[in-house]
């Protein structure tokens, strides 16, 4: 009995043990740097190898800590809350921002999270402050490109060969009738890349001619997934046929299944390659070597982890990460890299306006969410009433409209920080999309009759 | 016509022989008592009676109708269950016309059945009631009600009265008596408590280990067991190693000395091996003809009547019962002298004993 | 007197640990449902109801709460009369098999089932088009515009088993005479069945039925796999990122609440009604029919049919775990242990297995700890109180995991009354042993209570007798005696730990606190081969679940379904 009794406290004390390990190492450990970031396992294993090597050599012992987050929505809650509690008297236990596209670095600029640092001008001159109509780098310090996205369509090529139906080329290829049910879109309340894929449909085309453009493609959605990848995921499995999609997900995953299942097109005059920045956050008490890994991230030595082969000189260890560097030297003859887009060759003319970008980003999604996933039935319905009636301008104007003007969505935009404005101006919006796609079928079914 | 009749019925499960070959024949109105301790097989033939078991071989006729092959619902074979099978989630009138349900008895002439079955029982105050809130003994008389109700042709009884205390059991004996002859009904009873059986039964049929090891009415079930099994089954006896001395008359050599008797099995021969079985209270007191006497070693009073154990010449022990005025004078150590009547010495093929 | 007062105090104690586990939880979620910065207000609760897309969530909910109720009873009913009745060949082995999709949380289920059913390519639909009945161009969208059937089929393929075990625990606790005795009167089976069976095995469908319900309406893995978005847990879930500045989900939690709770006490309601203390006479010989061989097949082909059914999830994850690549074809093209290593090995999932093995195992202890106290006051001592403790213990029955779940997040918020567990930034092995504990108490609880009761008291009053203390006779007598239920409890509670989706999914913030559950997800949004590590990792659940399940209904056998009743 009495052995048996202590072997069964030695079993739980071994079990118990591992949870005493490194008592509230997050907020005070000196050397853990907490980085938070949308980025893959893979692109955290290749930057903490690689800046782990860098700082021994350097004579520093920076470990790096990430917090995984999904999806650019989520990042900028979980920084509210956390700067919410900040206020509330508990130190904020994260340093570095990490990705997750320029809104959200806007945004959280904004509300004073961003710590502006300066990192060594020698760095900077590497590459140019503005691209294409976009900031590559906060003139403030606050933030500082680390990688470009460019965005495209991801599509199924083996499904479109067997249908006969050509590449899709352009974003308005997604709006054809053909697609119903057979793309998919990211949820934008979540998805910073959605966001910004659908703000450029917005800027290529215009407010007026945008929007209907990008509601069809809504229309023809199957589903909408919370993250850019499961897109990917989705064009892959075949589930369905095409998706906006940021580039480099797009080469990862045709170098994984294959050029003859899986297509990539950037659509012509229809992206800008929009900066994915790193930064510091405020009132970290590990600013120094934050500051550190910003430099290291902006370095010949971190951009050439995004594009070089596995294996080669300061490229990845163990997974190619198919991302476009910001560093334009990369992209010069005899620079080895796994990528085919060019964002300082390929330059198609498209200009973005940042600011509209900024300003509509806490629109456009909650405007898709409401009109074409929460009311996914109705839409479905709606879309199929306009599609078998493609001459009724009725049905079209309806399919189209929206609660608001462009002026008017903008001052919503500002107003949509309370929680009870954000659920009394979003039920208001779905009264209006049902009742219009309810009408559409009414008048579809009359007009059927006649 | 016979209600039932059982031909050369077996059953085994797995290895184990529950019925060996039983054929039996049971008359109108008879109660008939399949008898036997746990494990003989009993039950089991009243089941395939019902038609809830089936048996390997051998035939079972209900009336004319060979039912072997039919549904047990179709036997109108109607059972008393030793747990009664109450329906707990039916109040006892609804348990009761259930039988009639199925019959598509109209409702007037049911519920008219139905107070009159639990009238017959005593229970017509107790109608509306579930049968978790009866006492056993009126559970008893529910689960008889419900068999009666439908008029079957046969009844089988399943340890009917194992559940009950002893004073309710003797009630309900005589009840079910008093309900199967009223009703002019043939029963198949089973049980292990021979004075039930003894007390109940027309006809006794005493088994063990699956076969039938002797049939006829409790007198002679009692007084004339066929074997050393049977007259020890039926109540506490002495059972003496013996051998033949003498056939006319019949002489008895025992190590205890010479009995007398007043038959013999057939077919025994002067000089074969055989029992002879005193039972307790045949002993008479006194020196007779053929008389035996010991030391009394225990005593146990029991107000009518004194259990003695006396241990006889060669250390053997006897039981021995006195009743009657005087009864308890002797104590232990106490000389005793006793003998036995020829009439009460019954003599046993000896033969492999019988297995328990 | 000094042992019916240390009972007493022991029962005071457990009621104040359940107290602060488990109600301060409920009520701080309650609580939080009905604010809006920091005052009392009913501005969310009643915009739960007024918004449509809300009312539409809960509609959602319910209709999978239903949907899969019926289905899992439709799919259990048969398969558990069929062996209450017959005797067939390899039966043994058939009423195992059809228990094996309960191994598998719904949501890895989930992983392969997507891949299945692909659109474009997926092996169902492929093997629809080679047989002519689905247009190779225009394929069914099984999952873009059936997804709520996908969910409730998957739910339901997977929570048979509880119903199932349910009815059979009924079954089996029904006198076989009651119904020989119908028979015996003349009744033919249909009758029979309905008037007899049906009534008294109506407790196992009411038990069954109301843990399937409150189960899959509050089902989160499963719609989140399946971006069925418009169901009352995935707006929860979708909404925990900005939980401290937005606080309906709250208010909808709080009403999912207060439909499981709603539903756990009808179904208690109806189930005390109905319900009969019936004690199998011994000797009752329960009569199953032996079937000959073609008639078995006939009984086995539903077990057959349901188990190829269930088990199609679990296989796309077995292959998805194998294939190298599979893209259009039935079965993968190439074929690769790689992912099971890199499951085993690499730096998210080898730390989220540890981790799993730690949290369950703690949590088991924690869990074997209080249940057997519980359930020893409850049996054995008249303390005051333990009616209550009775209750409090089978509670987490009728609280959805996302609730309680909520509730720590509630309790453990910046200012929060365990401020210093919040798991953004401490360890939450603390939390996580408290939630899977919670949770998994009344499995644990309902075994040691039978052990207890099929255990003669008068045993240890014997020890008692003979001079031995309370703790002498409890560690000497009463523990080995119920030693049986105490395995199958503690190895219930582990594997079910291990597999715990709601309270992983919400509770652990951090990649090196990932349990299991927690990985799987994370991994299966990874491109490239993330899948392929999910389902690997999936495997590994499943073949651990599946051995502890074996193992437990070894020990228990029959009682096995007694466990998920309540």
């Amino acid at each position: 009995m009495r052995p048996a009794l202590r072997a069964w406290a030695c079993l739980i004390a071994a079990l118990a043990a591992p949870s005493c390990r490194e008592p509230v190492a997050r907020e005070a450990d000196p050397d853990t740097l907490v980085v938070i970031s949308p980025h893959d396992e893979a692109i955290r294993e290749e930057f903490t190898i690689a800046f782990e090597k860098a700082e021994r050599e350097a004579g520093f012992e920076g470990r790096l800590r990430w917090q995984p987050a999904r999806g650019t929505g989520n990042i900028l809650k979980l920084l509210e809350s956390e700067f919410s509690a900040a206020r509330q008297g508990r130190p904020v236990g994260i340093d570095v921002l990490f990705g997750g596209g320029p809104p959200a670095f806007e945004k959280a600029r904004k509300s004073g999270f961003l710590e502006p640092v300066e990192v060594d001008p020698a760095l900077l001159e590497a590459f140019p402050e503005r691209w294409g109509g976009i900031a590559y780098r906060d003139p403030g310090g606050s933030w500082y490109g680390a990688t470009v996205n460019g965005f495209g369509i991801l599509f199924h090529r083996k499904g479109h060969r067997e249908r006969g139906w050509p590449e899709p080329r352009a974003w308005a290829d997604l709006a054809h009738p053909r697609y119903a049910g057979s793309v998919e879109l990211a949820d934008a309340t979540v998805s910073g890349s959605a966001q910004a894929a659908y703000e450029m449909i917005l800027q290529q085309h215009g407010w007026e001619r945008g929007w209907p453009l990008l509601h069809r493609i809504g229309a023809n959605a199957s589903s909408f997934p919370r993250s850019g990848s499961d897109v990917v995921r989705d064009v892959s499995a075949g589930q369905v046929l095409a998706g906006m999609t940021i580039d480099f997900y797009a080469y990862t995953q045709i170098d994984h299944v294959g050029d003859d299942v899986l297509g990539f097109n950037a659509p012509r005059g229809g992206t800008a390659y929009t900066p994915d920045p790193i930064a510091v956050l405020r009132g970290t008490p590990r600013r120094a070597m934050a500051v550190r890994f910003v430099e290291f991230v902006l370095s010949e030595r971190g951009q050439r982890l995004w594009a070089s082969p596995v294996g080669a000189r300061h490229g990845p260890v163990k997974n190619a990460l198919f991302r476009p560097p910001i560093l334009p030297a990369l992209y010069g003859p005899g620079e080895k890299i796994v990528i085919r887009s060019d964002p300082y060759g390929d330059s198609e003319g498209f200009t973005l306006d940042e600011k509209m970008f900024e300003r509509r980003s806490r629109l456009i999604g909650p405007l898709l969410k409401v009109s074409c996933i929460q009311l996914k039935e109705p839409l479905r319905r709606a879309w199929e009433a306009v599609r078998a009636n493609p001459g009724d301008a009725r049905l079209s104007e309806l399919f189209d409209a929206l609660p608001f003007s462009e002026a008017e969505g903008l001052a919503h935009a500002d107003a949509l920080s309370d929680p009870i404005t954000v659920e009394k101006l979003e039920e208001s919006w779905y009264r209006f999309f049902k009742g219009n796609y309810q009408e559409i079928v009414r008048l579809a079914a009359g007009g059927g009759g006649e | 016509m016979t209600p039932i009749r059982i031909e050369s019925v077996s059953k085994r499960f797995g290895r184990t022989v529950a019925i060996d070959s039983v054929s039996l024949d049971i008359g109108e109105g008879e109660i008939f008592f399949l008898l036997g301790p746990s494990g003989c097989g009993k039950t089991t033939l009243l089941r395939v009676v019902a038609g809830l078991e089936v048996p390997d071989e051998g035939r079972v006729f209900l009336g004319e109708t060979d039912v072997t092959d039919l549904p047990a619902r179709l036997r109108e074979a109607v059972m008393v269950f030793q747990s009664y099978a109450l329906w707990p989630h039916m109040s006892v009138e609804r348990n009761v016309s259930f039988g009639l349900e199925v019959r598509s008895v109209p409702r007037a002439e049911r519920e008219r059945s139905v107070r009159r079955a639990l009238e017959q029982v005593k229970l017509e105050a107790l109608a509306a009631r579930k049968p978790g809130q009866l006492s056993g003994g009126q559970q008893q008389r529910v689960a008889l009600a419900r068999a009666l109700v439908v008029k079957p042709r046969v009844l089988l009884l399943d340890e009917p009265l194992s559940n009950l205390d002893a004073a309710l059991r003797s009630e309900m004996r005589g009840e079910i008596r008093r309900l199967c002859n009223e009703a002019g009904l043939t029963a198949l009873y089973v049980t292990h408590d021979q004075h039930e059986a003894l007390a109940v039964a027309d006809r006794i049929a005493l088994l063990d280990a699956g076969r039938i090891v002797q049939v006829g009415t409790p007198r002679e079930i009692y007084t004339r067991p066929a074997s050393r099994f049977a007259a020890e089954f039926m109540g506490v006896t002495n059972i003496i190693e013996a051998r033949v001395a003498g056939l006319d008359p019949a002489l008895l050599e025992t190590a205890l000395g010479t009995f007398g008797a007043t038959r013999l099995p057939v077919g025994i021969a002067a000089g074969d091996a055989a029992l002879v079985s005193v039972r307790p209270e045949a002993w008479r007191r006194g020196k007779g003809t053929h008389g035996v006497s010991g030391r009394v070693a225990t005593v146990a009073f029991l107000g009518d009547h004194a259990e003695y154990v006396v241990e006889a010449e060669g250390g053997r022990a006897l039981r021995v019962t006195e009743r009657g005025p005087g009864t308890g004078v002797f104590e232990a150590g106490d000389m005793l002298e006793l003998h036995v009547d020829p009439v009460d010495v019954l003599v046993l093929p000896a033969g492999p004993g019988e297995p328990e | 007197m000094s042992r019916r007062s240390g009972a007493q105090v022991l029962c005071l104690l457990l009621l104040a640990a359940l107290a602060a586990l488990l109600v301060l939880p409920i009520l701080k979620v309650v609580a939080s449902g009905f604010q809006t910065g920091g005052r009392f207000s009913l501005f969310f609760v009643i915009n739960a109801f007024s918004r449509e897309v809300y009312r539409q969530g809960l509609v959602n909910s319910l209709m999978i709460g239903l949907c899969v109720t019926v289905l899992t009873a439709l799919i259990s009913i048969p398969l558990a009369l069929i062996s209450h009745r017959f005797d067939f060949t390899a039966k043994k082995l058939f009423s195992a098999v059809v228990l094996v999709p309960m191994i598998l949380p719904p949501f890895v289920g989930a992983i392969g089932l997507r891949r299945m059913l692909a659109r474009e390519g997926g092996p169902v639909n492929l093997m629809l088009s080679h047989l002519g009945l689905v247009d190779p161009l225009n394929p069914p969208n099984w999952l873009g515009e059936h997804a709520f059937w996908a969910v409730v089929i998957l739910e339901a393929l997977h929570l048979y088993p509880i119903f199932l075990l349910n009815i059979q625990a009924a079954l089996a606790n029904i006198d076989p005479t009651l119904e020989q005795a119908s028979e015996n009167l003349g009744a033919g089976p249909l009758r029979t069945f309905r008037r007899v069976t049906l009534p008294l095995m109506r407790p196992g469908l009411f038990a069954g039925g109301s843990i399937v319900f409150i189960w899959s309406f509050t089902e989160l893995g499963t719609p989140l796999m399946f971006d069925f978005n418009e169901v009352a847990p995935v707006q929860v879930f979708h909404g925990l990122h900005h939980i401290d500045i937005h606080p309906q989900p709250y208010a909808l939690v709080v009403i999912l609440l207060a439909v499981s709770v709603l539903v756990y006490l009808v179904g208690k309601l109806l189930l005390g009604r109905s319900s009969f203390a019936m004690v199998v006479k011994a000797g009752a010989v329960s009569r199953t029919r032996r079937l000959g061989p073609l008639l078995s097949l006939a009984a086995a082909a539903p077990f057959i049919v349901v188990f190829c059914l269930a088990v199609v999830p679990h296989a796309g994850v077995i292959l998805l775990s194998v294939a190298d690549k599979w893209q259009g074809t039935l079965l993968p093209a190439a074929w690769t242990a790689a992912h099971h290593g890199e499951a085993l090995t690499s730096p998210v999932s080898l730390p989220a297995v540890l981790n799993s093995l730690r949290y369950a195992s703690l949590s088991m202890i924690v869990d074997l700890i209080i249940g057997f106290a519980v359930a020893y006051v409850v049996v054995r001592t008249r303390a005051f109180g333990r009616t209550a403790l009775d209750a409090l213990s089978m509670l987490p029955l009728a609280v959805p995991g996302i609730v309680m779940a909520f509730g720590y997040i509630a309790l453990t918020r910046p200012g929060g009354m365990l401020a210093a567990l919040d798991p953004r930034s401490t360890d939450p092995t603390v939390l996580l042993i408290i939630a899977y504990a919670v949770r998994r108490l009344p499995y644990v609880v309902r075994s040691c209570a039978a052990g207890l009761e099929q255990t003669s008291v008068t045993l240890e009053e014997a020890a008692r007798n003979l001079g031995a203390g309370a703790l002498r006779t409890i560690g000497r007598i009463t523990v080995p005696l119920v030693m049986a239920n105490l395995v199958a409890a503690a190895l219930l509670a582990f594997s079910f730990a291990v597999l715990e989706v709601s309270d992983s999914l919400i509770l652990a913030y951090w990649p090196e606190d990932y349990p299991v559950t927690k990985a799987i997800w994370e991994l299966s949004f990874r491109l490239q081969h993330g899948e392929a590590i999910a389902s690997a990792l999936g495997v590994w659940g499943m073949l651990l679940l599946a051995a502890t399940i074996f193992i437990a209904s070894r020990i228990l056998g029959k009682r096995l379904g007694a466990l998920f009743r309540f």
